[in-house]
């Protein structure tokens, strides 16, 4: 009895010639199953090889799969209007070109990510961080810590977020904007969650310095009232996320 | 890279030079996978040749007048309740090739630079 695993190869072998010789006229591609399977049967009644069921089946399946390019060569050579033997090197351009040609199509067609329905942001806290600057001496300025979350059934592609923070007499002034990337070319999967992120009007990590964060405690009942606005970045459009109030307090990381 | 018109591949010189061998031993045609056997033994190879590679190199053969195919009577395999087996001669033309296969090898051999022995 020919056991489990070599006749399950055995059969692979044969779905793999019906499918290659399915271009083919009738005579060749009832030729090329016969003899394959005349070989496979050689193969599986030989009671000269010494070895084990599974190897004999790895076995099959190796020399099956080293003949898949000559397979396909042949396939090719046995064309009808086939005018001289094809060269490996020009089936290899066409099937990459055929493979690059079928992703763009698909991404061509695929609709665009709504990052607007799609992507939460989930803000952790908002206030005002201490900053040292030569150019501008001791201040605070207003910070906003978040994270993203892909809401959506497929990855996103890289995204970038814009903090824009507004406010202050006019509730028009613009108190700075910082650009940051959150996630990277791999896109954010479904379902995850981004690293965390701190971004300030004056960068992206803005200096933690308590000496000046004491010092300028006792102005923050002078904190105008400014709020944050979200803008992310996803396949070359930019989409408004989130507005948040920065609330009115120092905020110690 | 592309091969000049009848030209052999070490492959298909193995296959003609098997053909040879398994006439001296009384077998006047064989079938792919006794082939496949013959050239693993003669190679000390683990692996029988890829199927593709080796039918397709039988392919190229027969249309180049080396080897000729018939299938078996279908009386035998039926009698022996398997599939029926598609049988491969090396025809004259083979035979002038392995010949030149042979003559080629040994006058490169002998055109191989001697090493001197030290003194």
């Amino acid at each position: 009895m020919i056991p489990g695993p070599l006749l399950l190869t055995a059969a692979a072998v044969r779905g793999w010639t019906w499918l290659y010789t399915l271009p083919l006229d009738a005579a060749a591609q009832h030729a090329r199953r016969a003899e394959i399977a005349s070989d496979l049967w050689e193969f599986q009644h030989d009671r000269t090889r010494d070895e084990s069921d599974l190897r004999s089946a790895l076995q099959l399946f190796i020399r099956a799969m080293l003949g898949v390019p000559d397979d396909l060569l042949w396939c090719c050579e046995q064309l009808p209007d086939h005018p001289r033997a094809i060269r490996p090197f020009a089936v290899i351009k066409v099937v990459v070109l055929i493979t690059a040609a079928s992703g763009l199509v698909v991404s061509a067609n695929r609709p665009a990510l709504d990052v607007a329905r799609t992507l939460q942001v989930n803000v952790a806290s908002t206030g005002w961080v201490a900053v040292s600057t030569k150019r501008t001496g001791d201040e605070i300025v207003p910070a906003v810590a978040f994270t993203l979350t892909n809401l959506a059934d497929r990855a996103t592609s890289a995204l970038q977020v814009n903090a824009l923070f507004y406010g202050g007499p006019t509730n028009h002034d613009e108190w700075g904007a910082t650009f940051i990337s959150v996630v990277g070319g791999r896109g954010l999967a479904p379902g995850a969650t981004s690293r965390s992120v701190v971004v300030s009007a004056h960068g992206v990590n803005g200096r933690d310095d308590a000496g000046v964060a004491r010092r300028l405690a006792i102005l923050h009942i002078m904190i105008p009232e400014t709020r944050v606005k979200l803008f992310v970045r996803h396949e070359g459009r930019w989409t408004l996320l989130a507005e948040d109030p920065i609330r009115p307090a120092l905020l110690r990381r | 890279m592309r091969r000049k018109p009848g030209h052999l591949v070490p492959l298909e010189i193995a296959i003609c030079e098997a053909a040879v061998d398994l006439r001296a031993r009384g077998e006047k045609s064989f079938h792919g996978y006794e082939l496949a056997k013959t050239l693993g033994r003669g190679a000390g190879a683990r692996l029988l040749t890829a199927h593709g590679t080796l039918y397709r190199a039988l392919s190229r053969l027969e249309a180049m007048g080396l080897l000729d195919s018939r299938w078996e009577d279908p009386a035998i395999p039926a009698r022996e309740n398997r599939p029926g087996r598609r049988l491969y001669t090396l025809t004259a033309a083979g035979e002038a090739a392995v010949a030149e296969a042979r003559r080629t090898a040994a006058h490169a051999s002998r055109k191989r630079p001697r090493r001197w022995a030290p003194a």
